[in-house]
C-alpha cells in the first residue's frame, strides 16, 4: 500500500540557505551612512567623513582583486544615490517643513546664494514654502516620484539587484525629462531666479551636476546586465 | 507663405525628433535580445567608455560632496538663522 500523503521524511526537508552577507562589498555600510547623512545638506559635514571612508575601502578592495562589485558601479551608483537624496531631502523639506527654522533657513539661504525663488515670497503662496509656480510643480514632481526613485534604484543598483538596474534605467530617464523642464523654467524665469541670487553662475553650476542621466544612462545600456543577479 | 514656411519647419523638425528617438531607441536593445553583431559592434568601444564616465561621474561625486559639506555652513555663516 502506498500512503500518497505521507509526512515528509527528513531527507525531504528543504536545505536551509546559506545565510547571505547584508551587502555586497563589506564597506557598503560606510557608504550609505555617508551618502544619507551628506544627503540631508544640513548634516552634509557629518557626512563627508564616512562616505571618504567607505570610497577608500571599496577603492582598495579593487586594487586588492577582492571586489564582487566593478568600481564602475561603485562610482556610479554613489554619485547617483547622493544626487538623489540632496534633491529629494532639500525639496521634501521646503514640501514638508517650510514653517520651521531649519527648513526655512536652509532653502532661503540656498535661495540667497543660487536662485531667488527660493527666496522671493517665501512661504506666501497657498502650498507654502516656494512661491514660484513652476518650481512648485517640479518640486511636486521630484518630491513624489523622480528622486525618490532614484534613491531607492541607486541603492537596489548598488546592491546588485537586477530590478536596481532596470529602475537606474527608468529613473534616468525621467530625470532627463526633468532636466529639460526644469531648465526651461530656470532660463524662462532667470530675471527673478538666477538673477537676484548672489551668484550668477548658478545656472551653470545647477546644469553641470543635474547632467548625470547623460553620464549614466551609456552605462547603464553597455553594462555586462549579468551581473546584475541579486 | 510666412505660415507655409514655418509649418514645413515645424514638420521637419519632428521628423527629426521622431527619428533621434528611433535612432536611440532601436540601439538600446537588451543584452539577450540583440543579434550576435550588434553586440559585438556595440562592445568595441565599452571598456574605453566606461572609463571616461567613471572618472567624469567620480568628478561629479567630489563636487556633490564638497557641496553637501559646505552648503549649510555657509548658509549659516553668510546670512544667519532665518
Amino acid at each position: 500500500m502506498v500512503v500518497k500523503d505521507s509526512f515528509p521524511t527528513a531527507q525531504a526537508q528543504p536545505v536551509e540557505p546559506a545565510t547571505k552577507s547584508r551587502w555586497v562589498e563589506p564597506a557598503d555600510g560606510w557608504l550609505a551612512a555617508g551618502v544619507f547623512l551628506c544627503g540631508t545638506m544640513l548634516l552634509g559635514p557629518f557626512g563627508a567623513i564616512p562616505l571618504i571612508i567607505g570610497l577608500v575601502k571599496l577603492r582598495r578592495s579593487v586594487t586588492a582583486g577582492t571586489n564582487v562589485r566593478p568600481w564602475a558601479a561603485t562610482v556610479i551608483g554613489a554619485f547617483c544615490m547622493i544626487d538623489g537624496m540632496i534633491n529629494f531631502m532639500p525639496w521634501s523639506l521646503d514640501t514638508f517643513a517650510h514653517n520651521t527654522v531649519l527648513g526655512e533657513t536652509f532653502i532661503t539661504g540656498y535661495g540667497r546664494f543660487f536662485d531667488g525663488a527660493f527666496f522671493i515670497d517665501y512661504n506666501q503662496g497657498a502650498l507654502g514654502g516656494v512661491e514660484n509656480h513652476t518650481e512648485k510643480m517640479w518640486q511636486f514632481l521630484a518630491v513624489f516620484i523622480v528622486m525618490p526613485m532614484r534613491v531607492v534604484s541607486a541603492w537596489a543598483f548598488l546592491q546588485m539587484k537586477t530590478w536596481g538596474l532596470h529602475f537606474m534605467k527608468v529613473s534616468s530617464w525621467l530625470y532627463l525629462m526633468l532636466w529639460t523642464g526644469y531648465t526651461m523654467a530656470l532660463s524662462l524665469d532667470f530675471p527673478e531666479r538666477m538673477a537676484t541670487s548672489e551668484f550668477g553662475i548658478g545656472w551653470w553650476l545647477f546644469n553641470l551636476f543635474y547632467l548625470s542621466p547623460m553620464f549614466v544612462l551609456p552605462y547603464l545600456y553597455t553594462v555586462d546586465k549579468r551581473q546584475w543577479n541579486r | 507663405m510666412q505660415d507655409v514656411l514655418l509649418l514645413v519647419g515645424m514638420i521637419v523638425a519632428d521628423i527629426a525628433i521622431l527619428a533621434a528617438w528611433w535612432f536611440l531607441g532601436s540601439r538600446l536593445v537588451p543584452a539577450e535580445q540583440a543579434p550576435a553583431s550588434a553586440n559585438a559592434e556595440t562592445e568595441k568601444g565599452v571598456p574605453r567608455l566606461h572609463k571616461i564616465l567613471t572618472y567624469t561621474c567620480f568628478f561629479l561625486l567630489a563636487g556633490l560632496i564638497i557641496e553637501c559639506v559646505a552648503m549649510f555652513p555657509a548658509i549659516l555663516v553668510r546670512f544667519g538663522w532665518s
